[in-house]
């Protein structure tokens, strides 16, 4: 393995312990423990770009991280006793129609209207932006899944299916009125 | 830093599990195949582990090979491959767009690429088996609703980084499964995030760069498509033969990196060209595309290693998707990764469920999805080595079956032991029918991995069987085991 990488996963398992003990009130300066922990975090990414080059060691230091807190959680959390399940009874439930019918209400206006309504705002502002083509693409690409999941975890939080119907119909509509003209 | 007001959690939180819901089997899915996709390599491997990897051939007996490939009308299609061996798959193979033959020491078209099995995972991720043109954007769809649950997943939990280390085991199988969840799901958010977007990317870069060009360049995509990659040569009277080893050559003087594959495009016509994809070390790019007459002479490149950024964001997205860089360790990083994914969609699903606090048709059809999947996997497996067959039909019989039986059930955790038990079982019977199809090639470097996998996975599921049976022995769930009428929800 590569010196780099594995001094970058040294100074990043030090960093998480840092986490560690500043959330679960292992120690009582919890700030410094969690900005210590950031500056490590950072650190170790920085130690991978080093190793292995910026483009892969941003995206392994990031992944790493993962790795490593699982680690250490299933290390603190290590029990032999078993878990208690509960029994629980049978129904002979069904299907209900209402409620089949407001899921595919909610799937028409949180995901089919606010997709139509994203690639429409997205395509009016990268139409704005004075890059060339393949840069208002690929930021595009990327604005995209975020606006339109964004819109999404906001139309399904709402009761009324109203509300996030009447604007996100108003905003496809300027949107395309804006880009026809 | 102050705490989001109680509604706005509680917005966020109901959108979460809603959408969660309502998506879990399909993104479980797409998860679970692609977790195993990052092996195609190794998969192709496994199918073919007869092929030559030891000692390959020169490439003048290559180009020989090739041109005779090109000139042979059952064979020749418009577009032709040559695959360079790489360090997921040490060979040479020669591919038209329908099939592809594997190289043999002297340059021999040897043994046929059986690739039906790899394939099958892979569309099964790639469009869920639908229609490409539907299934590309079905699967997309997830990327941009995984983000939607990321984004609200975040939202809805305010003490989040407070409970970033916690995980209540022994108090109730409902806070086993909750801090589970939200543990894989707080750690791993980069890689989940970039799994959604750039799984985004593939289908809707379509639909988004239709949309740019019907305002930007009056509906022309191919204007779009030539502004940001250029135009493809237009050549006249190429001879037939096309000079591989001087291509090759050339290439490298250009470019020492790692060679992929060579393509023909118009292959056999007069106007035919070979493009060389050339892979960098420590950059996310695919590849850099070099683009040769027949007669070996440059004529020029795509331009992605010093292009415009979007166009390296665009050509990175594959490498960065499918986690093909660095070698079997990512690959492993990746697979855990991806496998902890899809124990989200599964433990999401189980928190809704012991919610509940009764069981119904649903428990038991939710353990078909979960367990049926990796069963219908093995048994799309089998059916491929012996039938040699791509068809979609050997994956979903086994799997709606699965789901039609749960209907007959009524204790979830009796028929997931009872799935558990057959995967095992389909497990052990594909070791098997490999063993019978290629001989004792189990522990060959081209099969090893595989096998190991196998064998690794039948001892957890005998593990968990036993683990399960234990709990059964200290009677917490012991009724849960053995009445018919009651049982617990999680799968």
């Amino acid at each position: 393995m590569n010196a780099w990488v594995l001094v970058g996963l040294i100074t990043q398992l030090v960093g998480i312990s840092c986490f560690y003990m500043a959330w679960r009130g292992l120690v009582k300066i919890k700030s410094l423990f969690t900005s210590l922990g950031i500056i490590l975090e950072v650190l170790g990414i920085l130690l991978w770009c080093e190793g292995v080059g910026y483009e892969f060691g941003i995206a392994l230091g990031l992944f790493s991280i993962a790795v490593i807190s699982w680690a250490i959680i299933v290390g603190h959390n290590f029990s032999e006793k078993d878990l208690k399940l509960k029994e629980t009874q049978w129904r002979n439930n069904h299907p209900d129609p209402k409620k089949v019918y407001r899921y595919f209400l909610k799937f028409i206006v949180g995901v089919l209207l606010a997709g139509i309504a994203s690639i429409f705002i997205v395509t009016l502002m990268i139409q704005m932006l004075p890059w060339e083509s393949a840069n208002r693409l690929a930021f595009g690409i990327i604005a995209l899944p975020l606006l339109w999941g964004g819109l999404c975890v906001w139309s399904y939080g709402k009761k009324s299916l109203i509300q996030p119907s009447i604007i996100m119909f108003t905003a496809a509509s300027l949107c395309s009125i804006n880009l026809i003209i | 830093m102050a705490n989001p007001p109680a509604n706005f959690v509680k917005t966020c939180a109901v959108s979460h599990s809603t959408l969660g819901l309502f998506i879990a089997a399909l993104l479980y899915l797409v998860c679970i195949s692609g977790s195993l996709a990052v092996f195609k390599d190794d998969i192709e491997r496994w199918e073919q582990p007869l092929a030559q990897e030891t000692q390959l051939p020169p490439i003048s007996a290559i180009e020989k090979s090739f041109n005779e490939a090109l000139n042979d009308s059952q064979k020749v299609t418009e577009h032709m491959y040559l695959v360079f061996p790489s360090e997921s798959l040490p060979r040479y193979k020669i591919a038209s767009e329908k099939e592809g033959w594997y190289l043999n020491e002297s340059g021999e078209p040897d043994a046929s690429a059986y690739t039906y099995f790899a394939d099958l995972l892979s569309h099964l991720h790639t469009y869920l088996h639908l229609p490409s043109a539907i299934g590309i954007y079905v699967v997309s769809l997830m990327g941009i609703l995984l983000t939607a649950l990321i984004i609200s997943g975040f939202l809805s939990h305010p003490n989040i980084i407070k409970d970033a280390f916690k995980w209540r085991k022994q108090n109730s199988a409902r806070l086993y499964e909750t801090d589970l969840h939200n543990r894989l799901s707080v750690w791993g958010a980069p890689f989940y995030l970039m799994l959604a977007i750039t799984g985004a990317y593939f289908g809707f870069i379509g639909l988004l760069l239709a949309s740019f060009a019907q305002f930007e360049y009056d509906g022309d995509r191919q204007a779009v498509i030539t502004e940001v990659f250029g135009e493809e040569p237009k050549l006249t009277e190429q001879p037939k033969y096309i000079q591989l080893e001087k291509i090759i050559d050339a290439a490298s003087e250009i470019d020492s990196g790692q060679k992929l594959f060579a393509v023909v495009h118009d292959s056999g016509t007069d106007s035919q060209f070979v493009e060389l994809y050339i892979q960098q070390a420590n950059r996310f790019l695919y590849s850099e595309v070099y683009r040769f007459d027949v007669n070996g002479n440059y004529l020029g490149s795509d331009d992605y290693l010093n292009g415009s950024v979007g166009k390296q964001i665009g050509f990175s997205t594959y490498r960065l998707h499918f986690g093909l860089f660095f070698g079997f360790s990512v690959k492993l990083l990746y697979f855990v990764l991806g496998m902890c994914l899809t124990m989200i969609c599964v433990t999401g699903v189980n928190i809704w469920l012991l919610k509940r606090k009764h069981q119904d048709f649903v428990n038991p059809l939710w353990a078909a999805v979960v367990w049926g999947a990796p069963l219908s996997i093995i048994v799309a497996a089998i059916s491929s080595l012996i039938l040699h067959t791509s068809s979609a039909v050997s994956f979903w019989l086994p799997y709606v079956l699965c789901m039609l039986a749960s209907l007959s059930s009524k204790n979830a955790a009796v028929f997931k032991n009872q799935l558990m038990i057959a995967n095992a079982a389909s497990a052990i019977l594909l070791l098997l029918v490999h063993v019978s199809l290629f001989g004792w090639t189990l522990f060959s470097p081209a099969s090893i991995l595989l096998t190991v996998a196998l064998i690794t996975y039948v001892g957890v599921l005998t593990y968990f069987l036993n683990y399960k049976n234990r709990i059964g022995d200290e009677k917490s769930v012991s009724k849960d085991l053995g009445d018919k009428n009651t049982g617990v929800a999680s799968s």
